[in-house]
């Protein structure tokens, strides 16, 4: 094709500031993204690259389908999507874990509650953990945001969700069970563009590698 | 209001329209044309057969397969891949051909897939061709050049076929993993995803020069010098074999002088339970699936009871056309060449006669009665530019 900018994919909100903040360092030209804008697409001319702002849960579409080469983006959305595409690094910021919680006495009955109702924002993470990994045949209530109150009023028995510092989960109270996995941002590349751009890709990935363990030190 | 359910095609299947037909058409051409040049015969295999030709999840997962029951009770499967059907052919009815066989097809294949990522579609149409018989580099190499052809045929000009070997990894692992494991660690290389690789050394507890191998396989894709170093290092019996067949095959792929659309990608593991050496899959702009596939499956036609060393190719005919549509490389014009139009059945002889010579020269030739055009020209050219007819004539007048 005649168009050959490289196309980044950035989830909207807090990953696609420490994102932007790589690529800064990197010497790409996207300080922009930072300023009240809203633009929903950069463009570095230099280094013919372009930033896509998009809502999370589909920046792996965009990675997928090709329209981003390139995605930034945390582990529960990827798992969520479970999309065909390459994860390719573990860029190590936005680190929290995905748990099944409830109230302490559900610790217990996890296993043997028949018809347990699991809500959840991650009904194919929750459904994965239950059905796959436990072998236990639950009922999934898909919720879209304030999960914490399905155990509450009675809508669940447990939740699955994010937990970062677990402050959300004590003020209602609810705890952690178990773990289901960890979770970070991640950088995902499509699978075509992997080999037909191999070149830039790859010393992309490589340039983004260096920064992040420079970061982290 | 109730939906007329008459209208609509069920999930996964699709109406193919005029122009996207004549395209496809074309490809179909293309490919048989490429796949013909190399002296491979087209044979036809039933849409359906009996679920036990694919039941053993060797080609694709039982619950993909599209499953329906005939009036005694056994169950039957709607095509879900043509290299076991065809195995299944030649084990039927070729157990005494000379060899090499080589056989090509088109046509439709059939899978259900779970979830809805891979439902999205579910009657797929594929050409390709199997090669029975030699188990060398140049049998292999011959199916990729082939392929290359077919897809030059069709009008991609940017396209990749990335080869690897399944003995690679096998080597790499050499029987230290149960099943389950080694599917977890195929699904985690597919991905490259190699954090999940190491956690999972660690876990299987694989030694250090084990785990650093494997941890770099996601990164071991290039050209084919990128085989040539892996060679350097030290690598089991298996691994090293894989390595250098890889590379006879693409130094064959390179004496055809096709060497611009092959590299090596050793991660490249996802394929059929069938493959059993060199396997490939060809990536263009535009789709976000591989347009081709295949590799070598010498065990599969022994589960008809012969023992035959093979490889093949297949061609997604579909993937290949949204390729060409998205890469604008090729528009479908589907046009009339002449309307040959009467006024009067009693000239319906005359135009008929002229419609048959016109016809017999190839073109795309109409022959309607319309008495309006007689005394209305402009409803004559509205006719012919709502139906892209190029030309009109008067059947039985002269300057037809």
């Amino acid at each position: 094709m005649a168009e050959k900018y490289l196309t980044i994919a950035l989830a909207k909100g807090r990953l696609a500031e420490l994102s932007v903040e790589i690529f800064m360092k990197l010497g790409y030209d996207c300080a922009e993204m930072l300023t009240k804008t809203r633009k929903l697409i950069f463009t570095d001319e230099a280094r013919e690259v372009r930033f896509l702002l998009v809502k999370a849960g589909d920046v792996p579409t965009y990675v997928e389908y090709g329209a981003a080469d390139v995605g930034i983006v945390g582990r529960d959305t990827i798992l969520e999507e479970g999309r065909n595409l390459y994860e390719m690094l573990d860029l190590g910021f936005g680190k929290c874990r995905m748990c099944v919680c409830g109230s302490e006495e559900m610790r217990e009955k996890l296993s043997s509650t028949s018809g347990l109702r699991v809500a959840s924002k991650y009904p194919e993470i929750a459904r994965d953990y239950f059905i796959s990994k436990k072998n236990i045949n639950v009922e999934i209530i898909k919720l879209n945001g304030s999960v914490e109150l399905a155990p509450i009023t009675g809508l669940s028995e447990v939740i699955v969700d994010i937990v970062e510092s677990g402050k959300t989960l004590e003020e209602n109270g609810l705890t952690v069970l178990e773990e289901v996995c960890p979770l970070s941002a991640r950088l995902i590349v499509n699978r075509v563009s992997a080999k037909m751009e191999s070149a830039r890709i790859k010393s992309l990935v490589s340039e983004i590698r260096k920064t992040v363990e420079e970061m982290s030190e | 209001m109730e939906k007329d359910w008459k209208l609509l095609s069920p999930l996964g299947v699709s109406d193919v329209l005029e122009g996207d037909c004549a395209l496809k058409n074309k490809i179909e051409t293309a490919i048989a044309g490429a796949l013909d040049s190399f002296g491979y015969s087209e044979i036809q295999t039933p849409t359906f057969e009996y679920f036990d030709v694919f039941a053993d999840d060797l080609s694709i997962a039982t619950e993909d397969v599209i499953k329906f029951i005939d009036k005694s009770g056994r169950v039957l499967a709607l095509r879900p891949d043509y290299t076991t059907a065809i195995s299944r052919l030649v084990a039927s009815h070729k157990t005494e051909a000379p060899l090499p066989l080589r056989l090509r097809y088109r046509g439709n294949i059939f899978r259900a897939g779970e979830s809805y990522t891979e439902a999205r579609q579910k009657e797929f149409t594929q050409a390709g061709a199997e090669l029975f018989g030699p188990s060398g580099p140049e049998a292999d190499a011959e199916v990729i050049i082939a392929t290359i052809d077919a897809l030059l045929r069709c009008g991609l000009k940017e396209f990749q076929l990335e080869l690897g070997h399944t003995g690679f990894l096998r080597g790499v692992v050499d029987g230290r993993l149960g099943e389950d494991e080694t599917a977890e660690l195929t699904e985690l290389l597919d991905k490259k995803f190699i954090l999940g690789i190491e956690e999972f050394c660690k876990k299987a507890g694989l030694d250090p020069d084990t785990s650093e191998l494997l941890c770099e396989m996601p990164g071991l894709y290039g050209d084919p010098s990128v085989a040539e170093k892996v060679a350097e290092r030290p690598l089991s019996a298996q691994s090293r074999a894989a390595l250098e067949n890889l590379l006879a095959v693409c130094a064959a792929v390179k004496d055809y002088g096709y060497e611009k659309y092959i590299s090596v990608d050793l991660g490249l593991v996802r394929s059929f339970k069938y493959y059993t050496g060199i396997v490939f899959k060809g990536l263009t702009y535009g789709v976000a699936f591989p347009v081709c596939g295949g590799g070598r499956y010498d065990g599969l036609a022994d589960r008809f009871g012969l023992a035959l060393p093979a490889t093949g190719t297949a061609i997604w005919t579909d993937r290949v056309m949204t390729a060409l549509i998205r890469q604008k490389q090729k528009q479908a014009e589907l046009k009339i060449d002449l309307l040959i139009w009467y006024g009067r059945s009693e000239e319906r002889a005359a135009a008929y006669a002229m419609a048959r010579e016109q016809r017999e020269k190839g073109l795309r030739v109409l022959c309607e009665e319309h008495p309006d055009f007689d005394g209305d020209e402009a409803a004559r050219l509205r006719y012919m530019s709502e139906r892209k007819i190029l030309q009109a004539v008067k059947g039985g007048s002269a300057n037809g």
